[in-house]
């Protein structure tokens, strides 16, 4: 079942006189518990890309379909609802609340959806245990490494068990070893509850932790490659770099 | 320089919101006192002027001691002969009235109430011109050998009542109609400002006739031959004089006159004073808010200031400079300000004191000082942010948004400001110094006070968000506690704007307090001594037998007179002007009541007293600053040597600022040979129409004595307003406070907007609508109302009955304190309110914020 298809996407940006096209015709499809990664240059439309899928932004033309609704073209406050309810977001930095403990920045999302907190503490202790912060509960951000706070941030963004999973550059900010640690909590995560997961990253041993990787060049979708497959990290690492290669000598050609 | 166009003057046209709010506070502060310094110069100008306008070259002036009647006019000859004495001139005063003049109204001022009239002075024209400017507009002066009766009339008058020189004018007297020809007019100048232009000369031969007081002056003003006011030489005439004339006269600098009126207004104007410094404060606040918010958002553009090789010192000073760049055009603009604002308070000082003041001369002193305190005070309030510039270093600023407060501020700062609070309260309620030290002192020590309850705010933070979520989960719900709990993250910041709240709504506890206490002692009095159902004032002094003529008209059921004199006091060897209501107690008492300061008074037994003779009631003011009670006895200089008067009771009575003793009419005319009235208090009979009643006074009379009939009640509102408008000022001055302090509400959530961009971004992301963002703004705003708010209201309080327990020590008159409960709930909707609506734009702004550009800020 696809938790998320777009159909000739399209997305353009006024720069003064000129129109720059973000993303031009991007249809693809992402099926239930997928753990899919975007690569692509700077400029390529892969945070465009995200940010549509997320209902953060509208597009120019084309259409997205999330959990079965169309969101493309919903008011600002019926999209926010959706957001809320079928979206989780993990950042680059983070961006917890510094006033609020680490259980509490993961309720966060019930809160904002009026929902009373005490009714998902089993819930809550599930993804701390998860993240292996059960202990910390109580810590606020400044009391949690970066590795922590990025954990905090993955559990607020798996609290309400979205639809759908989006990760922007989530090891950027994170030591090697943390970020590690990071890929291995989404993969878990799309594996063992069936998480579907989009991520935008530069990083190729992050996107090898995927299950297909998308590459987009000048707001297309030009390769696609399928790692599911592939059970050897070392093998997908492979397969990342050398579509990279292979893409990067056609664009000096 | 070439740095301070870069950077300080780019920064300052880049955020211009921010510099409009700096400016702002350094405005109102600088307006405020600007513009009440200028209107008490003015007052106080004024008050001087007059009696300096009027007193000409005068070096002393001789009156009789009692203060009442006249001296015979050999004393002039006697003095004249003085060495020392280059000439002595005496003149008459005469009480009189046009018969049309149209006065509707009583006039009502600071100083009490009065029938307005026309004052003529009987002089020498030849001797009396030496000593006095009259300027003659039209025509010529009087003359000593005139054929008919002369007089020269102040030209405004003149044109108000249509009077042309070569015109006979009727004028009334205490003895009825007399003629008189004007042969000039005068400028409203120099001696023209007497009795506020209402005035003229006539000759003293023709004074002494129409007044039935031959040889008789009232007061001989001498030129001493050293006329220098300081020196020791006339100090020695002034007290051979007095030892020559003896005990009978008293011989006076005529600057003491206008001293006393000034001193009248002083304490009121101290008070405006105070309340300036406050405004002041506030506005300090403000621009050291501005100024630490200007420092935060530039804290990467200032590491990179320093990255690039600028040293911490020319970092420090590119802020300081931008202080005074603000201080500059910031006071300039106060200055202007404050002149508008200075018309609005000179028309109510105006009112106040009944005459009008120049609104044209401004002292450079005052500007200059004005200017110099904004400047001063923007340095003063920019220096911290300042140095806080130059410490940012080049790292932070490229790896962190925002500035983190201080570690030795947060473990220290409330040590501090818990010792000052400590010694602060501790002086104010202790008091240990000589009264106008402790003023001095007391205006400082209010401010310590103040400082030292904001260097607390930061560590009660989390006590406030215990004692309130309840509330705020109440009033926002869930996403209000997100809010609340953003105050701790710039404590710096909250301390700040809740303290400028704080004192702006203590500022409006404290005046309606103080307000709240003398009100009601003052209006119980107002009510007393505007009792009876008419007031009626004539121009001029009316014989005691017209009671008689008033109570035998339809509808008068009782008439009681009242007279006014003023009268030594000798307290121990010192001497007090006091002022004495002659009444006839029986007739008093009827239309009337006295409030009695002990209510366990025999009412009836102190009347008695009264009406005997030889006795008299003594303010409460006078009781509790001199420790005087009933059975106690007081010596007054009257016209028959010094008299001893036993103290029958002790009343409420606030006339002449409480030094005021009522006596009987007997002893009046027994000691001091007067018999005619002021005023006299009507009681109507029942069903009567008063205002109609009061008309038909006026008619009947107003040919004998041009008197004014006003229904007590008009006075009485009419009284209620002056009071009213006293105490607007403080009002005003309260309001700009929390005004100014709604601005430090609006410009510490715009900086927490600014710095929280990418974190509402990522609200929104997870789902935040836009309306939850504007809730959880409000929310935040909401706490720091109420921590200023009820802060505000305790100091509030504090500060009424210390202030009102300070001024019964210096005045010697204790006013109960009166709980301000409308004031209360006034301060606290006042706080809630103000720092909801401040918070509203950065509300919107937050709930508008793109999530893209959001979410990726830096």
């Amino acid at each position: 079942m696809n938790v998320l298809e777009t159909k000739d996407l399209h997305k353009q940006y006024n720069m003064g006189q000129h129109a720059v096209d973000a993303l031009a015709d991007v249809s693809l499809k992402i099926s239930q518990g997928e753990f899919v990664a975007v690569m692509g240059p700077s400029g390529s439309g892969k945070s465009t890309l995200l940010h549509l899928l997320g209902g953060l932004d509208q597009p120019t033309k084309g259409a997205i379909v999330l959990a079965g609704k169309e969101v493309s073209g919903l008011s600002d406050r019926q999209a926010t609802l959706i957001r809320r309810r079928n979206v989780g977001f993990v950042f680059q930095f983070f961006n917890l609340l510094p006033t609020l403990s680490a259980e509490e920045n993961i309720l966060l999302p019930l809160i904002i959806d009026g929902k009373s907190p005490r009714d998902y503490s089993e819930r809550l202790d599930g993804l701390l245990v998860r993240i292996g912060l059960l202990e910390r509960r109580h810590h606020r951000p400044d009391q949690l490494s970066g590795g922590e706070q990025q954990r905090v941030a993955l559990a607020r963004a798996l609290v309400t068990q979205p639809a759908i999973l989006l990760a922007d550059e989530p090891t950027g900010n994170l030591d090697t070893k943390t970020g590690t640690e990071m890929m291995q909590l989404l993969r878990e995560s799309a594996k063992d509850l069936g998480q579907t997961i989009v991520m935008v990253t530069h990083d190729s041993k992050a996107a090898a932790y995927a299950d297909r990787v998308i590459f987009l060049r000048d707001g297309k979708i030009i390769e696609e490659v399928i790692l599911s497959g592939i059970s050897d990290s070392a093998v997908r690492l492979h397969q990342i770099i050398t579509t990279l290669e292979r893409l990067e000598s056609i664009t000096c050609d | 320089m070439r740095l301070t166009k870069l950077i300080t003057i780019r920064s300052l046209s880049t955020r211009r919101m921010r510099s409009i709010l700096t400016l702002f506070g350094i405005v109102i502060g600088v307006a405020c006192i600007f513009a009440i310094n200028f209107t008490n110069e003015n007052a106080y100008r004024s008050i001087t002027s007059l009696f300096e306008g009027t007193t000409g070259r005068v070096s002393l002036e001789i009156r009789s001691s009692a203060n009442v009647g006249g001296l015979p006019q050999d004393v002039r000859d006697e003095v004249a002969s003085n060495k020392g004495v280059e000439l002595a001139v005496g003149f008459i005063k005469l009480p009189a009235a046009l018969p049309e003049e149209d006065q509707e109204q009583i006039d009502l001022n600071f100083f009490g109430t009065g029938a307005g009239g026309l004052m003529l002075h009987g002089i020498d024209p030849l001797l009396d011109t030496q000593l006095r400017d009259y300027r003659i507009t039209d025509g010529r002066f009087i003359e000593e050998d005139a054929k008919e009766p002369e007089v020269v009339l102040v030209d405004s008058f003149a044109d108000e009542n249509n009077l042309l020189v070569g015109q006979t004018v009727t004028i009334l007297t205490a003895f009825g109609p007399s003629d008189l020809k004007v042969v000039g007019l005068m400028a409203g100048e120099g001696a023209g400002l007497t009795n506020l232009g209402k005035f003229g000369v006539i000759t003293l031969k023709v004074a002494q006739e129409l007044a039935k007081r031959p040889d008789e002056l009232d007061q001989i003003d001498l030129v001493a031959t050293n006329t220098n006011a300081d020196s020791e030489a006339l100090k020695q005439l002034r007290d051979q004089l007095a030892e020559q004339l003896g005990e009978e006269y008293t011989v006076v600098f005529p600057a003491s006159q206008g001293d006393r009126m000034a001193k009248m207004l002083s304490g009121y104007q101290i008070g405006l004073n105070f309340m300036a410094g406050i405004a002041l404060f506030v506005g300090a606040f403000l621009i050291f808010n501005a100024f630490s918010m200007t420092v935060i958002e530039r804290t990467r553009e200032l590491g990179m200031l320093r990255a690039v090789g600028m040293s911490q010192r020319q970092v420090t000073v590119q802020v300081v400079v931008e202080g005074i760049l603000l201080g500059v055009v910031g006071s300039v603009i106060g200055v202007a300000t404050g002149l508008l604002m200075s018309q609005g308070l000179m028309a109510i000082m105006s009112g106040l004191l009944g005459q009008p003041l120049d609104t044209r001369t401004v002292s450079p002193k005052i500007m200059i000082v004005s200017i110099t305190v904004g400047i001063v005070v923007t340095l003063l309030a920019a220096y911290l942010p300042a140095r806080q510039a130059g410490r940012i270093s080049p790292l932070e600023a490229i790896r962190l948004r925002g500035q983190k407060d201080d570690g030795w501020f947060n473990r220290v700062g409330w040590i501090i400001g818990l010792l000052l609070l400590i010694v602060s309260a501790g002086i104010l309620v202790w008091n240990p110094f000589p009264y106008d030290v402790q003023f001095r002192l007391g205006s400082l020590t209010v401010f310590t006070l103040f400082f030292g309850a904001m260097l607390i705010i930061p560590v009660t933070l989390r006590l406030w968000h215990l004692l309130s979520r309840w509330l705020i989960r109440l009033l926002f719900g869930d996403l209000g506690e997100i809010g609340a709990r953003n105050l701790e993250r710039a404590r710096r910041r909250t301390m700040l704007t809740c303290a400028a709240l704080m004192v702006g709504v203590s500022m409006i506890v404290t005046t309606q307090g103080m307000v709240g206490s003398f009100s009601a002692d003052l209006k119980a009095w107002i009510e007393a001594y505007t009792a009876g159902d008419i007031f009626v004032s004539g121009a001029v002094p009316i014989n005691h037998d017209f009671k008689e003529d008033l109570e035998s008209m339809e509808g008068v059921e009782q008439a009681a007179p009242l007279r006014y004199i003023e009268v030594s006091w000798l307290s121990g060897d010192e001497e007090e002007k006091l002022s004495l209501m002659a009444i006839d107690p029986d007739s008093y008492s009827q239309v009337t009541h006295f409030i009695f300061s002990d209510p366990k008074t025999d009412e009836e037994e102190a009347i008695k007293l009264l009406t005997k003779g030889q006795a008299v009631f003594i303010s409460g003011v006078i009781a509790e600053k001199y420790a005087l009670s009933q059975g106690d006895s007081i010596t007054l200089r009257t016209r028959k040597s010094d008299q001893v008067f036993t103290v029958a009771a002790v009343v409420l009575d606030f006339y002449n600022q409480g030094m005021v003793v009522t006596g009987s009419w007997k002893d009046l005319r027994r000691y001091y040979d007067i018999n005619d009235v002021n005023t006299f208090l009507l009681k109507t009979s029942g069903g009567t129409d008063i205002p109609q009643l009061a008309e038909k006074i006026e008619d009947k009379y107003k040919d004998k004595y041009q008197l004014i009939a006003e229904s007590n009640s008009s006075l009485r509102e009419r009284a209620d307003t002056l009071l009213g408008k006293a105490f607007s000022m403080f009002d005003i001055l309260g309001i700009l406070a929390v005004l100014v302090a709604a601005l430090g509400v609006l410009n510490t959530l715009s900086m927490s907007v600014i710095e929280r961009t990418r974190e509402i971004g990522m609200l929104r992301c997870l789902g935040m609508t836009r309306w939850q963002i504007v809730r959880m703004i409000l929310a935040e705003a909401f706490m720091m109302g109420m921590i200023g708010g009820l802060l505000g209201l305790g100091f509030g309080i504090a500060l009424t009955q210390i202030f009102l327990s300070a001024m019964g020590a210096m005045s010697g008159y204790e006013l109960d304190f009166v709980m301000p409960i409308r004031a209360i709930w006034l301060s606290l909707v006042v706080a809630l309110a103000i720092s909801q609506l401040a918070a509203l734009i950065p509300a919107i702004r937050a709930a508008r914020t793109p999530m893209l550009s959001a979410i990726h800020y830096e």
